[in-house]
């Protein structure tokens, strides 16, 4: 099966899959590089892993990128500059407050069909995209309750700092910071970056998959999922509110990249908003030293929570 | 009073002042010496060097006092529009409504330069998150803090979409602030699929497909409806059209002004003083009858020096094509203090220069403006207009200027240079202009001084 790479939550897996084509939302590593794509200064670390592993990526047969930040509508521009490979930008609108958006979302979603289809891939019917759909929300329906985060009582948690943890996407390979924040004695009740359940899209209503699979498609995913950068992004607030009070939070960590302008701009709110201790952990993903920054100032932070 | 073209000091500017008052120079209101500034905190005028004709005098003045005019709109019972990113569309659609004034509070983004960061908008910007990793406009978040460039808008409005993270960044921090912003969508311009309709946008370079094309109708009728509500009457077709109109005589002049200069065989008129004369057109500084003026004025001191052969630099200066603008103007005074001179630019904003169809449906001629905006495709898109005006203007390198922090500039340069050394074969330079450059004027201008020597060493047989 013809395997199409994507990395941005808002592109859905089920209209890829539907189209008999496998998606793969990827997880750049850190250490993914490229000699097509030499270190740029100012370039945020996360574009430039999922651009190198594009271009390295010899299993795929095309990879979507999209509009949601300026330095992955324009690091697609590097990528088709340096190799052959199929390649889709997915232009998402940034506001969300008229039907107008919600359209171009979908009309964005047929172009990125016509695109499958010169790929191999056939245009779904709307049966089959309803199949689809309600066979990925149930896989959804079981992440979301697995384990016990969803449950703060649990007493497995009894005695550690519950944490949220905010931000961009991490990269693969970063995941340890989930462990060396258990060792520091807390837990991450909440992942809420990019990554994480923070892009999770609604669940799907299925009569709605039955009459108009893909205008329900963009109401889970266009219309719900919260975003850094919607504007304006007053349901990501909303969100993270009603997520930190669900889970108990007691602190926050805000992982951001360094020249992501999006995380960097929020912190203050989310201080604000949040009313909770919050530690802005600005991160270069470049090193041994790097990460010892990272693992000290996590250290501290816990030390003020306990 | 004829004079030679000569740079001068801003201590000079007094005396050149004095001897033009003399000789009988009739001034707008907003005129005087250039000097009194200095008393608002423009400290950088004292390290600039200007082009000593009146019609210079006349553009700075009229640029240092757009404080005032706004001020003055304010007290007049005017509505105040804070038009923002989308640099020369919805300024337009403003000036079409009799009682208001539209500016971009972008422009703050100079302020730093101007008073030395006497002001602290950097520092105010810095206190609330927004530190030097964000692109220069931020000084626009400390603007609006501090309340004393420009009085608060009554309307605010901001594109989104293809633009850079930085500023929508900033404006999100500033709605959040209590400044309510009416956003609307400009998407990234895309080809043309096979077969779909699709419409040539102004400037002759860049398409867009039609769908786009209504999509961006849809949001500037949202601009339209706000606009229509804060001055509280109609803004109709008519009004547009006329609006339109207008702005077209002033894109006119300043491209009449443009290829004057460029093509001059000896600069008529200094890089910075072209620097500000550009920037007229996205706004008109606050007066579109002002602005028409300026140019024309500007427009006739250089050919009055193209007929007499006078100018500045020699007539061998290599001809510099610039890209992007730069956040310290002293920038554009060393590009002539190493010997070369501009003959073309690219400051971001070409769709503000190209002149907006008149036979179409006004909102339609406007969304195509709009989708005209270099900064909204891809960046092999631009480099294909700045190879395009590079090779018309008989460029022989080309300087890509960095912004400071700016998203878009990370990558975007590398790639306009590659692509403009493999479709030019012109020499191009990066550099980076941060907000003040004296710290790092040395390094600037030696790496401009080998583009000269290079461009020189390319012209031998």
């Amino acid at each position: 099966m013809q395997r199409i790479v994507y990395t941005c939550p808002f592109v859905p897996a089920e209209w890829i899959a539907a189209h008999g084509l496998q998606p793969a939302r990827v997880v750049p590593r850190s250490d993914c590089t490229s000699a097509a794509i030499p270190p740029i200064e100012g370039l945020c670390t996360f574009a430039q892993a999922f651009a190198a592993q594009v271009i390295s990526d010899s299993l795929s047969q095309g990879a979507v990128f999209t509009t949601a930040c300026d330095q992955m509508r324009r690091v697609r521009d590097l990528v088709t500059d340096r190799t052959t490979a199929p390649t889709f930008l997915l232009n998402l609108p940034k506001t969300w407050q008229n039907s107008e958006c919600t359209q171009l979302y979908m009309d964005e979603l047929r172009r990125l069909s016509r695109w499958l289809c010169t790929l191999g891939g056939r245009p779904p019917s709307g049966e089959t995209l309803a199949a689809t759909m309600i066979d990925f929300d149930r896989h959804r329906h079981a992440m979301r309750t697995a384990g016990c985060k969803t449950q703060p009582s649990c007493p497995c948690h009894d005695g550690r700092v519950k944490l949220a943890l905010v931000g961009g996407p991490i990269l693969a390979g970063e995941f340890r910071l989930f462990d060396l924040v258990e060792r520091c004695g807390g837990r991450i009740m909440l992942d809420a970056t990019e990554t994480g359940e923070l892009s999770l899209p609604d669940t799907f209503d299925a009569d709605h998959c039955r009459r108009d699979p893909l205008r329900e498609l963009a109401r889970a995913y266009f219309q719900s999922i919260p975003a850094v950068w919607k504007r304006p992004n007053t349901s990501l607030f909303d969100w993270l509110k009603q997520m930190c009070r669900n889970r108990n939070v007691q602190g926050v960590i805000c992982r951001r990249l360094v020249w992501c302008d999006l995380w960097h701009a929020e912190v203050h709110r989310l201080r604000d908003a949040l009313q909770l201790p919050l530690l802005d952990l600005d991160v270069t993903d470049d090193g041994k030293s790097a990460s010892e920054r990272t693992a000290c100032r996590i250290q501290a932070f816990m030390e003020t929570l306990q | 009073m004829t004079c030679t073209p000569r740079q001068i000091t801003l201590d000079e500017w007094d005396a050149r002042y004095d001897a033009l008052k003399a000789a009988g120079l009739a001034e707008p209101a907003c005129g005087g010496r250039l000097s009194r500034h200095l008393a608002d905190g423009d400290y950088r005028l004292r390290k600039l060097s200007f082009d000593n004709s009146p019609a210079a005098l006349r553009l700075w003045n009229f640029l240092l006092t757009e404080e005032e005019r706004l001020a003055q709109a304010r007290t007049d019972g005017r509505k105040i529009v804070g038009v923002m990113k989308d640099l020369g569309t919805t300024a337009v659609m403003a000036y079409a409504l009799p009682n208001v004034v539209a500016f971009y509070p972008d422009g703050a983004w100079w302020i730093p330069c101007v008073m030395e960061n006497s002001d602290r908008l950097l520092a105010v910007a810095d206190s609330l998150g927004i530190d030097d990793s964000f692109c220069p406009v931020r000084a626009m978040l400390g603007a609006f803090i501090t309340a004393n460039h420009f009085p608060i808008p009554d309307l605010l409005t901001c594109s989104v979409g293809a633009t850079c993270d930085d500023f929508s960044a900033i404006a999100q921090r500033l709605e959040a602030l209590g400044h309510k912003i009416v956003w609307w969508e400009i998407p990234h311009r895309r080809p043309p699929e096979p077969d779909e309709p699709y419409v040539t946008l102004p400037g002759q370079i860049f398409t867009a497909a039609r769908s786009q094309v209504d999509f961006a109708r849809s949001q500037l009728r949202i601009v339209q409806n706000a606009l229509q509500q804060t001055a509280g009457c109609t803004l109709d077709d008519e009004m547009l059209a006329a609006a339109i109109s207008h702005a077209n005589r002033i894109r006119r002049l300043l491209a009449e002004l443009r290829r004057t200069v460029y093509t001059a065989p000896r600069c008529p008129i200094p890089a910075l003083e072209m620097l500000i004369a550009e920037m007229l057109a996205i706004h008109y500084c606050s007066n579109r009858d002002q602005t028409a003026a300026i140019l024309q004025d500007l427009l006739a001191q250089a050919r009055t020096r193209v007929s007499a052969d006078a100018g500045f630099a020699d007539h061998d200066a290599p001809k510099v094509f610039w890209v992007n603008p730069v956040a310290d103007l002293r920038a554009m005074n060393i590009l002539e203090q190493c010997g070369a001179r501009l003959c073309g630019t690219e400051y971001m904003f070409t769709h503000a220069l190209d002149p907006i169809p008149e036979d179409v449906e006004p909102l339609e001629a406007l969304a195509r403006a709009a989708l005209a905006d270099p900064m909204i495709g891809s960046a092999r898109d631009r480099a294909a207009r700045i190879a395009a005006d590079a090779r018309d203007f008989h460029a022989e390198a080309v300087i890509v200027s960095r912004i400071p922090g700016a998203s878009h500039c990370a990558l975007e340069g590398r790639i306009i240079a590659d692509h403009l050394r493999k479709t030019t074969h012109l020499p191009v330079l990066e550099i980076e202009i941060p907000p003040l450059t004296d710290a790092v004027r040395p390094a600037i201008a030696t790496r401009i001084e080998a583009l000269v020597e290079t461009v020189k060493h390319r012209r031998r047989p």
